[in-house]
């Protein structure tokens, strides 16, 4: 479980890998994370989007 | 925007992690709604956001994690750890700074394949976690280039700016080798500093020993030997040097904190410098050679620099936007306790 989180995490971009991050263990909001990134807030949820995705593919069981 | 040629799966997929992303951020009334009636509209598309929710709960496991704990993008304040400096409290004229990390850019890191070279680069501000081929792990700090080359009879990273923390994976089966200038550090274990700014190279244990050898070989031809509360300073020109450090001094600049003990105040500045846009100059030289200690975020240096004028009883003028000057007050040079 650990070692597939860990591989979907290294399968994405490193920025989308630290707005993930940022925002799921740290409990930083996408605003936050868009003033710090230079990104817009949809933007940030794009990212999120894309991580979460990847997560899936890697742990879900469709 | 989703693409016809998906599966079925791939688009529920794409879908319920749109969703679980949108409803993680500030979701409108209307967004709520959407959802609601996305939800229901299938049974399928329920089963995937309920599966992707799931699976996206689990994710906070990450914490637990090398890769988590390494995570660069800065915390919020109450996220972060509590400091623990107990050395600068006791000292007057501590310098204590609140304040965030500012992290300039995300996309600095550009690793490029280049035979069996990884390229590394981060820009100002940039703190980053470079997890290694075999298992170690790299933090580049802020306006930091590395070279990493990893193979079968190989595990060498070449430091050609900046600062570098390599944790070392515990089943390596070879010594871990860094170049830094004319230096060369050799580890088998343990966590290690090297910093390599302005030709000046320094070398820092944090766990476990390593091992420093002088390249040129001229007049250090033994390697030295140097274990964790050690640092061993390697000036551009001029002889090496051995320091002690105080327990309990961390070293915690990958997590944004930056801790001076007796250091100079054009080097805390140098320093400092490496996380923010701006600038901090001395009106008179004599300035540069007073002491600092205490712990600084990184990252915020109008703080810095307040706290500094506070701490050493100077003036503060800023000359345009994000720059500052210190200079010796027109009285008393008195130093006066700092404010909080």
């Amino acid at each position: 479980m650990l070692r597939r989180l860990e591989a979907a995490m290294l399968k994405l971009k490193p920025k989308t890998r630290e707005i993930f991050m940022a925002h799921r263990l740290d409990g930083m909001s996408y605003a936050e994370i868009a003033q710090r990134t230079g990104l817009s807030v949809k933007g940030v949820e794009k990212q999120m989007s894309k991580a979460i995705t990847q997560i899936d593919r890697l742990l879900g069981r469709p | 925007m989703l693409g016809y040629f998906l599966s079925k799966e791939e688009r529920l997929r794409r879908e319920a992690s749109a969703w679980v992303a949108r409803l993680e951020g500030e979701p409108s009334p209307s967004d709520r709604e959407a959802f609601h009636k996305w939800y229901g509209a299938d049974g399928r598309n329920a089963e995937a956001f309920d599966r992707v929710k799931s699976v996206y709960g689990s994710a906070g496991l990450l914490a637990t994690t090398e890769l988590g704990r390494g995570r660069a993008l800065p915390s919020s304040p109450q996220g972060m750890p509590r400091p623990r400096y107990a050395l600068a409290a006791a000292v007057a004229g501590l310098v204590a700074i609140g304040g965030t990390i500012s992290v300039g850019g995300l996309g600095g890191l550009v690793p490029q394949a280049q035979a069996e070279t990884l390229l590394f680069a981060t820009t100002l501000g940039e703190v980053r976690q470079v997890p290694l081929p075999d298992g170690s792990r790299m933090t580049l700090d802020a306006l930091s280039k590395a070279q990493v080359r990893m193979g079968p009879g190989e595990r060498q990273v070449t430091l050609d700016e900046g600062r570098a923390r390599f944790a070392l994976a515990r089943r390596a089966d070879r010594p871990l080798v860094v170049e830094a200038g004319r230096t060369r550090v050799t580890a088998d274990a343990g966590t290690f500093d090297v910093g390599f700014i302005d030709g000046n190279t320094t070398v820092r244990p944090l766990q476990g020993g390593v091992s420093v050898r002088n390249l040129t070989g001229d007049n250090t031809p033994e390697p030295v030997r140097l274990s964790a509360g050690e640092a061993l300073d390697i000036p551009h020109s001029g002889l090496p040097s051995r320091r002690r450090y105080p327990a309990g001094s961390a070293a915690q600049w990958p997590a944004g904190r930056l801790e001076f003990a007796d250091t100079r105040l054009d080097q805390v500045i140098a320093e400092a410098s490496r996380y923010s846009r701006g600038s901090i100059s001395l009106s008179t030289p004599s300035l540069a050679a007073l002491r600092v200690t205490g712990t600084f975020r990184a990252g915020n240096l109008p703080a810095l620099a307040r706290s500094l004028a506070a701490a050493f009883n100077l003036r503060l003028e800023q000359t345009r936007a994000g720059h500052f000057v210190l200079q010796p007050p027109p009285t008393s040079s008195r130093v006066a306790n700092p404010k909080k």
